[in-house]
């Protein structure tokens, strides 16, 4: 059984591998999206104006993939600990976001969806 | 107004980085201010207002809640477990928006506007130390290991904390994820007072904890959003990075201000924007039409 201090500092750990992750996650991300930017001007040159839509796009997706992959590496932390019953939890969450993005992907064109 | 033009980039830019100071100073998110103002002063649809607001939430909420887990005030067992209620409620939200009509989208954003003003204007009353009693503590939150504690900024001191009506929160996050996903906000000032009130969270793990579920509740619906093609990246770029600096600014602001002058202040404009939208409501006509 798990002594508190040992919970402990296992929480510890995971909040510093979730702190890392948003920030550069976060940075990363918007870095994409202000090269983007950058290069948004350039409407005229379309070689530069559609690596300017792929910047965007790419910050846009990982900024939306960002909290998804902290549930995802949450349920991993939980795993390695033998924590199976928020691993159940963290997995149920993945499993949400994951159904609503795919009756999303499966229908685009419904509006209700 | 031209999307691509550089001119709709930078007023949509300082506009956002104009909302994400004012959500800092205030600890909302931006998307309070960036919804209003995308449709009522940029005549962008409510839906892609929606999905680039939603882009910006998530956002600033990395930004935020990397801060305050530092400072070890993230119950991050309990925000896992709310988080199934949020992510439920989002997915409802998003196949609920498609059924109203855009009328009711701004009378609810008018009316959450108005809850806001309330609860700024409010004096945020201390618990007094025998009302936590009152509530027995959940055996859920026993079982699931959910009371913690938390290290007081100012006096460095380690202050446990039990959490209460476990099953209430969750159906109360639902109700906070749905309205999320419906109106492109963080709705921290849904999930803040439902975690005062029925958690009994001490208030300063109630906002990190909804700081840090807000990027999850929002991505669950803004991945609908984008994939549906409601995220325009002309308008969601300079919204997320405008308000992310600003929410940067905002918090900085924060730390050296008194901010009784600027609370009220603020709830002249929440007012403001709850009577536009509601005005904008009742006429019924669709301001995004010019886009």
């Amino acid at each position: 059984m798990n002594t508190p201090s040992d919970d402990h500092r296992r929480l510890l750990r995971m909040e510093g591998l979730l702190t890392a992750l948003l920030r550069y996650g976060a940075l990363v991300a918007s870095a994409w999206i202000a090269l983007g930017m950058a290069l948004g001007p350039f409407q005229n040159a379309p070689a530069l104006a559609s690596i300017s839509d792929r910047c965007l796009a790419v910050g846009i997706v990982l900024l939306i993939a960002l909290p998804v992959l902290r549930v995802a590496l949450m349920t991993g932390v939980f795993l390695s600990e033998k924590d199976y019953r928020f691993a159940a939890i963290s997995g149920a969450v993945l499993a949400i976001i994951a159904l609503g993005f795919l009756l999303g992907a499966l229908n685009p064109h419904v509006h209700f969806l | 107004m031209d999307v691509n033009g550089l001119g709709f980039s930078a007023a949509v830019g300082l506009m956002s980085l104009a909302a994400g100071t004012l959500g800092g100073i205030l600890g909302m998110a931006a998307g309070i201010f960036v919804v209003p103002a995308l449709t009522l002063a940029f005549g962008v649809d409510i839906r892609h207002a929606v999905g680039a607001s939603l882009v910006s939430v998530i956002a600033c909420s990395c930004g935020s809640a990397a801060s305050a887990m530092e400072n070890r005030l993230t119950n991050v067992r309990l925000a896992i477990l709310l988080e199934i209620g949020t992510t439920l409620g989002a997915l409802t939200g998003v196949v609920l928006g498609g059924l109203f009509p855009a009328t009711v989208l701004y009378l609810l954003f008018a009316a959450i506007l108005l809850v806001s003003a309330h609860q700024m204007f409010r004096k945020r009353k201390a618990p007094g130390p025998g009302e936590g009693a009152a509530i027995p503590p959940d055996p859920w939150a026993v079982r699931l290991r959910l009371n913690s504690s938390y290290p007081e900024p100012v006096t460095q001191q380690e202050i446990p904390y039990g959490v209460t009506r476990v099953w209430l929160g969750l159906v109360l996050m639902y109700g906070a994820g749905a309205v999320s996903s419906l109106l492109g906000i963080g709705s921290g000032v849904l999930k803040v007072p439902a975690m005062d009130s029925a958690l009994r969270l001490p208030i300063k793990v109630s906002s990190a904890t909804s700081n840090f579920m807000i990027g999850v509740t929002a991505a669950a619906s803004a991945g609908i959003y984008y994939v549906r093609g409601d995220v325009l990246p002309r308008i969601a770029a300079p919204v997320a990075l405008g308000s992310m600096c600003g929410a940067y600014l905002g918090t900085k602001i924060l730390m050296r201000t008194s901010n009784e002058r600027i609370r009220t202040l603020f709830v002249v404009v929440l007012l403001g924007l709850a009577a536009k939208m509601f005005l904008t409501a009742l006429r019924g006509d669709n301001p995004g039409g010019g886009l």
